[in-house]
C-alpha cells in the first residue's frame, strides 16, 4: 500500500509525519528536530538552502533567504498583506505576471508557491530518508480561515515538489484529529490554533465510530506569533531610535537579528519572568564603530505589548460560538495548538474564556502534522474507521446585479454539498448572463475573493425579471466547487468547475516541476553519490596501480588473459556509472571492483 | 405495503406516454388514473376485471407512467395528531420493503422521478450490489422522506438520538469511505443523499429550524390526514351501514378465518354479513377517529359494547327469542340514534378547526342515523366546507414550494387546491403557471390556464399564462388569440410586448 505522509506547512516551521502501525509519528529531520524552518535560502554560489541550514545564514544572507512565504502564498499584488510584507520583508517582493507577486533571489524571480514547494520537497526528503522508500502522496494542511486561492496554491506547491497533495484539510481540523485519535470519544471539542502566522478557532464534534465533524470555523490569516515578534521588534526600534537616532529597519540585517533576538526572549518569557536582548553590534554608527543592542524585557512588559493580540483572538472565539449557536457550556474539552499557545498570558485567556483548563495532552507543535497523517492513512486504508465531515471556511456565492454579493452557501457547510437558487436577468433584452463567482463573508462584492467565471448565453429576450435562471453549487468532498446555471425555460444550461487561482498557470507549474525535479535529483545524488563515488574511485586507483604488475605475472595463461579482460571491462562499467551519476550503478559495481581489487593484490602478494 | 386492490395509482408528471409500448386497453385505463381512484374503484369506472386492472397497472407502474400514493398507509398518524409515532426503520437496516417499494415509490415531488438502475450499476465494482440497491432505493427516495424518517428516529427523538443517528448512518454515504475506489454514477447519488442526511442532522439538532420545519411537517401532514379523512367522508355513501360498507379492498385481503358466527354475539345482533376483520378495521377506524375527536373509549359505537344475549340451547324458545330481539332492537335503534347525536356534537365541534374530521362525523352519524334531515344537511356543509379548507391547505403548500422553487411539487399542490376551489380564476393562474415551471404537462396548464381565463375572462394574469402556455405548447393560433384578447384588456402593458414578440 502507498504510504501517505502528513505535512504541516507552518508559517515558521513545518512538521512531517506518517501512520506507522496504526500510531501516527513525527519523522525527524536528519538533525534529529521535529520540526523544521519554513525557510528558504539561495547562497552566493547558487545553492538552495532549506530548514536549519537556511535559518543559520538568515543573517548574514538576509535578502536572500525567504520567511513565512505562507503569508504571501496565494495572494494578489494588490492586497494589502502584500504590501504590508512589502515593508517589512528582509527579502524583494516584486509584482508578478498574473497580478500575483514573486521573489527575488539573487537574480532569479520565484513565485510564492516555488519557495512553499522547496519546503515541502525538504519534508518529502525527510520521510524517505526514515522510510527509505520514494514517497509520492501527501495531506497538506492549511489554517482553516485559507480561501480556496491559497489553497489552490498550496496544491501547486505540492506538486511542483513532487508530491500529490491527496487532500488539504484545515489546521484545527487536523488537530482535532490527532486528539480524538484512538479514543472513544463523544464530545464537543473546540480547537484554538495559535501558530506563527494564522489563528483558527475550530469547533468540532466527535462521534463515537471515529466521525469528526467541524461545525464551526474561523479565524485570522493575519494574527501569529510573528505579530507578537513584531510588537517587540517595534518596542526595541522605538526604544533604539530614542537613544541613537537610527532606524534600525532600514537595515536587513539588523531588522534579521532584531527578529530572531525578539522570537527568542517571547519564547523565554513563556517560563522565565524576565529575560535581557544582548545584540551586539547590531549597527554602524557612522564613525567606525559599533552600537550594541542591550534591553531587559519582563514577561509583563511583553504581556502589555501584545494584550490587544491575545483579546482580538478571544474575540473571534466568542464571535464564532455565537455564531454556530453554542455556549461555553457545550464545550467539553479545548484543544491547545501552535507555538504560541505556550505564552501563559494566552492560556489563561482561553481558559478565562471557555471557563475551563484547556487539554494538555497534544504537543501544540506536531499535533497537526500527526493529524494529515492519521487524515491521509484513513483515506487510504481501508481498515481505519475514520470519517471526517469537514465544512467550507467561507461562504460561496454569485455576484448580482448592483455589485452585490449573493450567498448560495453558507459559511461553515459541511461538505460534500449543492445548493441552488434562481435568479433573474436584470436589464431589458438581456440575451447573456455573467456568472461571477465569488467566496467570502462580504454582502459587497468587491470585498469578496473571485473564484472564477463563465458565461451563460442564448437566453430569450424578455423584459428585466423575465428571464429566470437557476445556478447551482456543488462542493464534492476534495473541495472541489463547480458551478452550473440554468435557463428554466430553454432548459440551456453551462458551467465551469472552479479552478482556484494560485496565480500561476500550469504551463509554469509544469515548468517549476521540471526545475524542481532536476534540483532533487542533483541534490540527492551529491549527498548519496558522493560517498559511492569516492569509494569506486578509490577502487579504481588500486587495480590500475595493481594491474602492470599483475599483466606481467599472468600474461601467459590464458586464464589470466581472460582475468585481465574482466577486471577492465569491471573499470570500465564503474567510470560510465560514476559519469552518469548513477548512484545504484555505481554502487552495483563497487562489488565487482572490490572484487578484482582483492584478487589482483593476491596475485601480485604471489608473484616472485 | 397495501394489498394491491386499494392501491391508488397516479400518473407520473411530465412522462412522455407515447414513447411506451402501450395497447389501447392500457392506454384506457392510463387515461382514467388520476391519483384518487383506487384499484378497485377504476374496475368499476373500466368495466375491466379486477385482475386485468392489477396487472395492467402493474405494468404501467414499471414503465414508470404511474407511481403509488401514499394513501394505503394512512395508518401511520401524523405526528401532529399523536404524539410520537412508531420509528421508521432506520436506513442502515436494510429491509425487505424498501426493496418491494422501490419499484413503486418514486420522488413523489417528482423533482428527481428514479425509477431504474444506473446504466453503470454492473460496471461498478468496488460497492456491493446490497449497498448499490440501498444507494439508488434511498436516492430515489431522497425528497419524499421526511428528516425523521430519513435519519431513522421518531419526531420525538433529542439532540442526542439525532446525533447518535446521524453519526451512524451518515459515513456509510461520505465518498471518503470509498476513497480511491470507482464509485461510478453512485458517487453523485451517495453525495446528494450524504447532502440531505446533513441537512436533515443541521435542521433537527438546531430548536429553531427544527421548530420551523415541523411547523412545515404538520401543515403537510395536516392536508395529507384532512385528504384521507375526506376521502373516507364523502367515499362512503350515507344512505349504507358503516358495517357493511367496509371497503372491498381490506375484506378481499384478509383469508376468511373460521369464526364461529353463532358464539360470536356482536355478528348475530348486527346481522352483518361482512367477515370480522372487516368489521375490526373500520371498528379501528372509528376509534381512532374518536380518539381524535376526544370522545373517551365509553362512548364508542354500541355494537362494541353491546352485551351477549343468551345463546343457551336449553332455553331456546321461539317467543321468548323473538320478543327479546324486537326489545333489544329497539334498545340497539335508541343507543344508534344517541350515538348519532354524539357524532354529532363531534362535528359541530370539531367543525371550526377540522372540518374534515367534522365531516367524518357526521358521515359516521349518518350511518347510524341515515334518515335524519338535519344530519343529512351538517355532513353536505361540512363537506364542502373541508373541501376548501384542504384546498385552502394546498394552496399553501403550493405557495411554499414555489417560493422555493419546488415547481414539480407547486404544480401538483396547487392542481389539488384547484380541486377544492375550481372557480378561483387566482388559484387555476397559480396552477397553470407552476404547471408550466415545472416543465409538465402543458396540455394541463393550458386547461387550468383556459379555466381561469373562463372564470375571470378580464384579468390580465390569467390571459398572460395561457398564452405562456400555448406558446410552450407550439401552439401559435391560440396564443395569437390570446394576445388579441389580451391587448384588449390592457394595450399597453409590456408583458404582451414581450410575448407578442415571442410569438414572432
Amino acid at each position: 500500500m502507498e504510504r501517505v505522509i502528513g505535512i504541516d506547512l507552518g508559517t515558521t516551521n513545518s512538521c512531517v509525519a506518517i501512520v506507522e502501525n496504526d500510531k501516527p509519528q513525527v519523522i525527524p529531520n536528519r538533525g534529529g528536530w521535529a520540526t523544521t524552518p519554513s525557510m528558504v535560502a539561495l547562497t552566493e554560489a547558487g545553492k538552495r538552502l532549506v530548514g536549519h541550514i537556511a535559518k543559520r545564514q538568515a543573517i548574514t544572507n538576509a535578502e536572500n533567504t525567504v520567511s513565512a512565504a505562507k503569508r504571501l502564498i496565494g495572494r494578489k499584488w494588490a492586497s494589502p498583506q502584500v504590501k504590508n510584507g512589502v515593508l517589512t520583508s528582509s527579502y524583494r517582493i516584486v509584482e508578478g505576471p498574473h497580478g500575483d507577486l514573486r521573489i527575488q533571489l539573487r537574480d532569479k524571480q520565484y513565485s510564492v508557491p516555488e519557495i512553499s514547494a522547496m519546503v515541502l520537497q525538504e519534508m518529502k526528503v525527510i520521510a524517505e530518508d526514515y522510510l527509505r522508500q520514494p514517497v509520492s502522496k501527501a495531506v497538506v494542511t492549511v489554517p482553516a480561515y485559507f480561501n480556496d486561492n491559497q489553497r489552490q496554491a498550496t496544491k501547486d506547491a505540492g506538486q511542483i515538489a513532487g508530491l500529490e497533495v491527496i487532500r488539504i484539510i484545515n489546521e484545527p481540523t487536523a488537530a482535532a484529529l490527532a486528539y480524538g485519535f484512538g479514543k472513544r470519544l463523544d464530545q464537543t471539542i473546540a480547537v484554538y490554533d495559535l501558530g506563527g502566522g494564522t489563528f483558527d478557532i475550530s469547533i468540532l464534534e466527535i462521534g463515537e465510530g471515529g466521525i469528526f465533524k467541524v461545525i464551526a470555523t474561523a479565524g485570522d490569516t493575519f494574527l501569529g506569533g510573528e505579530d507578537f515578534d513584531s510588537r517587540i521588534i517595534d518596542w526595541l526600534v522605538t526604544g533604539f531610535q530614542a537613544e541613537h537616532s537610527i532606524d534600525l529597519r532600514q537595515d536587513r540585517m539588523a531588522l534579521q537579528r532584531l527578529r530572531d533576538g525578539a522570537e527568542k526572549a517571547k519564547c523565554e518569557l513563556s517560563s522565565v519572568q524576565e529575560t535581557e536582548l544582548n545584540l551586539p553590534f547590531i549597527i554602524s554608527s557612522g564613525q567606525n564603530e559599533a552600537l550594541h543592542l542591550q534591553r531587559k524585557l519582563t514577561r509583563e512588559t511583553l504581556e502589555k505589548l501584545c494584550g490587544d493580540l491575545v483579546d482580538r483572538t478571544v474575540d473571534i472565539c466568542r464571535q464564532t460560538l455565537k455564531d454556530a449557536k453554542i455556549s461555553t457550556k457545550e464545550i467539553q474539552e479545548v484543544v491547545l495548538v501552535g507555538g504560541m499557545t505556550r505564552m501563559p498570558k494566552v492560556q489563561s485567556a482561553v481558559g478565562g474564556f471557555f471557563g475551563r483548563e484547556p487539554c494538555k495532552g497534544v504537543h501544540p507543535d506536531e499535533v497537526v502534522a500527526l493529524g494529515a497523517a492519521i487524515q491521509g492513512a484513513a483515506l487510504v486504508d481501508e481498515k481505519k474507521q475514520m470519517i471526517l465531515l469537514d465544512v467550507t471556511p467561507h461562504a460561496l456565492g454569485i455576484m448580482t446585479f448592483g455589485s452585490n454579493f449573493e450567498e448560495l452557501v453558507p459559511q461553515n457547510t459541511t461538505v460534500p454539498t449543492s445548493r441552488a437558487k434562481t435568479f433573474t436577468t436584470s436589464r431589458d433584452n438581456q440575451t447573456a448572463v455573467k456568472i461571477i463567482v465569488m467566496q467570502g463573508e462580504s454582502e459587497l462584492a468587491e470585498q469578496n475573493d473571485l473564484l472564477g467565471e463563465f458565461i451563460l448565453t442564448g437566453l430569450r429576450r424578455a423584459a428585466k425579471g423575465q428571464v429566470e435562471i437557476e445556478v447551482t453549487f456543488a462542493i464534492n468532498a476534495d473541495g472541489i466547487v463547480s458551478v452550473s446555471a440554468r435557463d428554466l425555460e430553454t432548459g440551456q444550461e453551462q458551467s465551469i468547475q472552479v479552478t482556484a487561482s494560485s496565480g500561476l498557470t500550469p504551463e509554469e507549474i509544469v515548468k517549476m516541476m521540471a526545475d524542481a525535479q532536476d534540483f532533487t535529483v542533483e541534490r540527492r545524488s551529491t549527498e548519496e553519490f558522493e560517498g559511492v563515488k569516492q569509494e569506486a574511485e578509490k577502487l579504481i586507483v588500486q587495480i590500475e596501480q595493481l594491474l602492470p604488475d599483475v599483466e606481467q605475472a599472468v600474461a601467459s595463461s590464458d586464464f589470466g588473459k581472460d582475468a585481465i579482460g574482466k577486471a577492465k571491462a569491471v573499470v570500465e562499467r564503474a567510470r560510465a556509472a560514476i559519469g552518469k551519476k548513477d548512484v545504484s550503478a555505481v554502487r552495483e559495481q563497487i562489488e565487482g571492483l572490490s572484487r578484482t581489487q582483492r584478487m589482483f593484490k593476491g596475485v601480485v602478494a604471489k608473484a616472485p | 405495503m397495501a394489498e394491491p386492490a386499494s392501491r391508488t395509482p397516479r400518473p407520473v408528471v411530465g412522462r412522455d406516454i407515447r414513447s411506451l409500448p402501450l395497447t389501447p386497453p392500457d392506454a384506457f385505463l392510463l387515461s382514467r388514473i388520476d391519483g384518487s381512484l383506487t384499484e378497485n374503484e377504476l374496475a368499476a369506472l373500466t368495466g375491466f376485471d379486477l385482475a386485468t386492472v392489477t396487472s395492467t397497472i402493474d405494468r404501467l407502474a414499471r414503465l414508470g407512467a404511474i407511481v403509488f400514493d401514499r394513501g394505503s398507509e394512512v395508518a401511520q398518524t401524523p405526528k401532529s395528531d399523536v404524539g410520537a409515532r412508531p420509528p421508521p426503520a432506520p436506513l442502515r437496516q436494510p429491509q425487505q420493503n424498501l426493496r418491494v417499494s422501490q419499484t413503486f415509490r418514486t420522488s413523489q415531488m417528482g423533482i428527481k422521478a428514479f425509477t431504474g438502475e444506473p446504466a453503470d450499476f454492473a460496471q461498478v465494482s468496488d460497492l456491493d450490489s446490497d449497498r448499490k440497491r440501498k444507494v439508488v432505493d434511498i436516492y430515489a427516495r431522497l425528497t419524499q422522506l421526511d428528516f425523521y424518517a430519513l435519519l431513522g428516529i421518531t419526531a420525538g427523538a433529542d439532540r442526542k438520538e439525532i446525533k447518535r443517528a446521524y453519526y451512524a448512518i451518515a459515513p456509510d454515504y461520505h465518498p471518503d469511505k470509498f476513497y480511491g475506489k470507482n464509485l461510478g454514477s453512485f458517487k453523485p447519488m451517495m453525495e446528494a443523499i450524504f447532502g440531505q442526511l446533513t441537512f436533515a442532522y443541521e435542521t433537527l439538532s438546531s430548536l429553531e429550524r427544527r421548530a420551523e420545519y415541523d411547523a412545515y411537517l404538520s401543515t403537510q401532514a395536516q392536508t395529507r390526514s384532512m385528504e384521507e379523512l375526506l376521502r373516507s367522508a364523502t367515499g362512503a355513501s350515507p344512505s349504507i351501514d358503516p358495517i357493511s360498507s367496509a371497503p372491498m379492498s381490506v375484506s378481499s385481503s384478509v383469508p376468511p378465518e373460521p369464526v364461529p358466527t353463532k358464539s360470536d354475539p356482536a355478528v348475530v345482533g348486527a346481522s352483518s354479513s361482512a367477515p370480522p376483520a372487516a368489521r375490526d378495521s373500520d371498528r379501528a377506524r372509528r376509534e381512532a377517529l374518536a380518539r381524535k375527536l376526544g370522545i373517551n373509549r365509553g362512548s364508542l359505537p354500541p355494537e362494541v359494547r353491546r352485551s351477549a344475549p343468551p345463546t343457551d340451547p336449553s332455553t331456546n324458545r321461539e317467543a321468548a327469542q323473538q320478543e327479546f330481539r324486537r326489545r333489544h332492537d329497539l334498545v340497539a335503534a335508541e343507543k344508534r340514534r344517541a350515538q348519532a347525536r354524539r357524532y354529532v356534537d363531534a362535528g359541530a365541534a370539531a367543525l371550526k378547526d377540522n372540518p374534515a374530521a367534522a365531516a367524518n362525523a357526521y358521515r359516521l352519524a349518518l350511518a347510524l342515523d341515515p334518515e335524519n334531515p338535519e344530519i343529512i344537511r351538517a355532513h353536505r356543509q361540512a363537506t364542502q366546507q373541508a373541501a376548501i379548507a384542504l384546498a385552502d391547505g394546498y394552496l399553501k403548500q403550493g405557495d411554499y414550494e414555489s417560493r422555493n422553487g419546488q415547481w414539480v411539487g407547486a404544480a401538483r399542490s396547487y392542481a389539488r387546491a384547484v380541486a377544492g376551489m375550481p372557480e378561483d380564476a387566482v388559484v387555476l393562474q397559480k396552477a397553470a403557471h407552476a404547471t408550466l415551471k415545472a416543465g409538465a404537462d402543458m396540455r394541463m396548464a393550458a386547461e387550468f390556464a383556459k379555466r381561469a381565463v373562463s372564470v375571470a375572462p378580464t384579468r390580465l394574469e390569467g390571459r398572460l399564462t395561457l398564452i405562456e402556455a400555448y406558446l410552450a405548447a407550439g401552439f401559435a393560433a391560440g396564443a395569437k388569440r390570446e394576445l388579441e384578447a389580451a391587448r384588449e384588456i390592457a394595450p399597453r402593458d409590456d408583458r404582451i410586448v414581450e410575448l407578442s414578440k415571442r410569438l414572432k
